[in-house]
């Protein structure tokens, strides 16, 4: 890498992306995190977040996200701002975590229905998205080398010629196509439109650096509907807790990017041999990507699960997790209100009956049944 | 500008002044060898104490009255398995 860019400051930009690697390592771990709230072990997430992130991580990026990996020099896939290789990866770590970690206590009722667990503070979660959008430039720009002695002065990860503002633009309109797409498939639901925004950057992040902006605007919309309607299957239909909707805006949106790359950039130019992209290298990729992810997940959490290291008992997770887990409440100065769900019907009750029930279905003593018959 | 800046012989004269010597010394791999172990002692010691933690709390609730204890055999989540209250996969009578 260092003999190609011909600067004295290979060294040290070495450094930076390091550091730049590091910071997505810690991002992969940090998409699996909102999965799993609410039930999960601090030091399983830990472990599992080392393996994801130092195991998991470091190897896609050798595979797929640099201009001499083999998927890249064989096949031409192309990844620019790493939808699969960062989102997808640690979506489909998360899901097979989940299938290990089951469901919070209450998600779903006897019928198997999902309740919709309001947020704690609405303003704070969407607060917190939009501190995401404004990293994601941050994100972006580390994603490029400087190459200021040749036109244009930016190479993207795979060494090809590149800008800063063509990357710019395409994250802002991803973002403004994933808005439109997340509100449309939502009907306007506040969370699932800003998300809609994370998941329309997703969408474009693989091509971010070859589409133009008009194309992105479209092409993120459509992530953000997908995100949406993914996320609703997951929950309802597979019923998988996903706590935050991770496995759809970022596994689900990250592998519909490098598909997207095929199709509407397939022929660019990638990696250290100039290898076209085209559809069926993106669809190797794929191919490739999703069990490298999902396999160590699933079974490091299996093994963790069978050691009873995996879920916090359900008192706990009943109580809520901070007394346990830090010996105090986190929330203090503020008067405590009632928690509320929302049921299957659309009726938003008191939440404290409905978990009781639900956590004596858990401990076999439910709807009459004797322990542990269920 | 900033590429006419004098890294190379900056960095010479910092690493001479790292407390255990420069790169490939002996000093430097002690340290990390150091460091890679009070990290797994650590992450041992994390999953014990959060266990206790977590166990002591667990006991103090159900003590406390409210709840119904934990059945030994109780159902855990997983996949092939119906999820915590979710449907039930037996008939019933």
């Amino acid at each position: 890498m260092g003999g190609n860019l011909e600067s004295s400051l290979t060294g040290h930009l070495s450094l930076v992306f390091f550091l730049a690697f590091l910071l997505f390592s810690w991002t992969t771990g940090s998409i699996m995190s909102g999965a799993v709230i609410e039930r999960i072990r601090l030091s399983a997430y830990l472990i599992l977040t080392v393996l994801l992130g130092s195991g998991v991580w470091i190897m896609d990026a050798a595979w797929g996200w640099s201009a001499g990996g083999w998927l890249t020099t064989n096949y031409g896939f192309h990844d620019s701002i790493a939808s699969l290789v960062v989102h997808g990866v640690a979506g489909a770590f998360a899901l097979a975590l989940l299938l290990n970690l089951g469901p919070r206590i209450g998600k779903y009722d006897i019928q198997g229905r999902a309740r919709a667990f309001r947020p704690h503070n609405t303003h704070l979660t969407l607060m917190g998205l939009m501190l995401i959008f404004t990293g994601f430039y941050g994100f972006y720009a580390a994603c490029l080398f400087i190459q200021s002695t040749v036109f244009p002065g930016w190479l993207n990860i795979y060494l090809s010629p590149t800008t800063l503002g063509t990357i710019a633009m395409v994250i802002t309109f991803g973002f403004a196509g994933g808005f439109t797409g997340g509100w449309i498939a939502s009907r306007g639901d506040p969370f699932w439109t800003l998300s809609g925004g994370l998941a329309g950057v997703i969408s474009v992040s693989a091509g971010a650096d070859v589409y133009h902006p008009s194309l992105a605007y479209l092409l993120s919309a459509s992530g953000g509907m997908l995100a949406v309607w993914a996320g609703t299957y997951i929950e309802k239909k597979l019923r998988v807790d996903d706590a935050v909707g991770a496995v759809s805006v970022h596994g689900v949106c990250g592998f519909y990017g490098v598909l997207l790359v095929g199709i509407f950039a397939g022929g660019f130019p990638t990696g250290l041999n100039n290898v076209p992209t085209s559809l069926g290298g993106q669809l190797m990729g794929m191919l490739a990507f999703f069990p490298l992810a999902f396999l160590p997940g699933y079974i490091v959490s299996w093994l963790l699960k069978k050691a009873n290291l995996l879920r916090v008992p359900a008192e706990v997770e009943l109580e809520g997790l901070d007394m346990a887990e830090f010996q105090q409440d986190f929330f203090p100065e503020f008067e405590r209100v009632p928690e509320t769900v929302v049921l299957p019907t659309g009726e938003e009750v008191e939440a404290a009956p409905v978990l009781l029930d639900a956590y004596t279905q858990v401990n076999g003593h439910g709807a009459g049944e004797p322990a542990g018959r269920r | 500008m900033i590429d006419s800046f004098p890294f190379d012989s900056w960095e010479d004269v910092t690493t001479t002044f790292w407390t255990f010597g420069p790169e490939n010394s002996t000093g430097t791999y002690v340290l990390t060898v150091l460091g890679i172990i009070l990290m797994v002692l650590a992450v041992v010691y994390w999953v014990w104490l959060e266990n206790k933690k977590l166990n002591a709390q667990a006991e103090l609730l159900r003590g406390a009255g409210g709840l119904p204890p934990a059945s030994p055999t109780a159902p855990r989540p997983g996949f092939q398995e119906p999820p915590l209250a979710g449907p039930s996969t037996d008939p019933g009578p």
